[in-house]
């Protein structure tokens, strides 16, 4: 599909049949269904989150959708990372997943960046990008994310994973916290973190209909708060997020 | 010493800040622990070793690598985060 094709507002007989079962969702309809064909989603990261996030964006229809990570499959990445599979162990997460996607959705544009996320870059990366999914697995790269997400008004679902525990929250510049709010830039530990894939899968999915929901404009977002889940006794705690008058990254916007 | 700490909700189910003693980041949490006993079991992996999602900030500052050794003084911050850094 072209980038013309994809700015077309009609949709084919086949993509009427094909997400017709979203479509009847009331208050989506048609019209949401395009909003999906006409966006570009940027995911940050195809592993443990990125992989299902990447899987039920392209179910959905996402017009256009970037993938970019710098690693290749490990053995140890396939308790979670589902894109990925025994065969695919030493080639790069971008073409495993590439390739799988392609098969799983040959109607939307797919980008594969075999690529590290950096400041020098990330400007550039996000382009023309309606949205980032924050699947990465470390805070450093996170925060770069951010930041140039808040610069270019770029909205970010963030989600993070460990153990049996996971949280996600929508942030939309100018009018959320941004992660740096929330957390402090020099976060110090980086370890090989515990996972089980359900926990990932779980997140994944409230990230995708969190950004199924942003790029149709159906629903209410999960802006100024963070859903913590904590599977090993299935509680979860919504949290009240607030956003910094001084913080380096968003202070100055309202 | 005289301190208040913060507390994630994951720790003790809301945000809490209480007011706690002692001379050391570990003597605070350990007072901390006589109020909320609970969280005890979701901050520490192992007796004197912090869970790997915990971080600990004393008016602002990263308290590693000294973490639980980290010097209290009157009137001082603590914030101890849980974040979820994996993907």
């Amino acid at each position: 599909m072209t980038d013309n094709d994809r700015t077309c507002v009609g949709l084919s007989e086949d993509e009427l049949l094909r997400y017709g079962r979203q479509i009847m969702t009331p208050g989506f309809g048609e019209e949401g269904q395009k909003r999906l064909k006409q966006a570009h989603v940027l995911i940050a990261g195809v592993g443990g989150l990125g992989s299902p996030v990447a899987i039920y964006l392209a179910t959905a229809g996402i017009g256009r959708l970037t993938i970019i990570d710098f690693d290749s499959v490990d053995l140890s990445n396939l308790n979670r990372q589902i894109l990925h599979w025994e065969d695919d162990v030493g080639r790069r997460k971008v073409d495993s997943a590439g390739q799988k996607l392609t098969k799983i959705n040959s109607r939307i544009d797919i980008h594969p960046l075999s690529l590290k996320i950096t400041g020098e870059n990330i400007q550039d990366l996000l382009g023309d990008v309606d949205l980032v999914m924050d699947c990465m697995d470390n805070m450093d790269t996170r925060f770069l994310i951010n930041e140039a997400c808040v610069k270019k008004g770029i909205p970010m679902i963030h989600g993070g994973v460990r153990e049996m525990l996971g949280e996600i929250t929508t942030l939309v510049p100018g009018k959320t916290p941004c992660l740096e709010c929330l957390l402090p830039r020099d976060l110090s530990k980086k370890e090989t973190f515990p996972i089980f894939g359900a926990t990932a899968a779980m997140i994944a999915s409230l990230q995708v209909l969190e950004a199924i929901k942003l790029l149709s404009g159906v629903g209410a977002l999960l802006t100024d708060r963070m859903l913590f889940i904590d599977n090993s006794n299935l509680e979860f705690m919504m949290i009240d997020l607030q956003k910094k008058p001084e913080c380096r990254v968003c202070g100055g916007l309202l | 010493m005289s301190a208040t700490i913060t507390l994630h909700p994951y720790i003790t189910g809301a945000e809490i800040q209480l007011e706690v003693n002692g001379s050391t980041v570990g003597d605070c949490i350990a007072d901390a622990i006589k109020t909320y006993p609970a969280m005890e079991g979701k901050i520490f992996a192992k007796p004197g070793k912090l869970k790997g999602y915990v971080e600990i900030y004393v008016n602002g500052n990263p308290t590693v690598p000294k973490e639980l050794d980290y010097p209290v003084n009157d009137g001082d911050h603590i914030n101890l985060l849980v974040y979820l850094a994996g993907g």
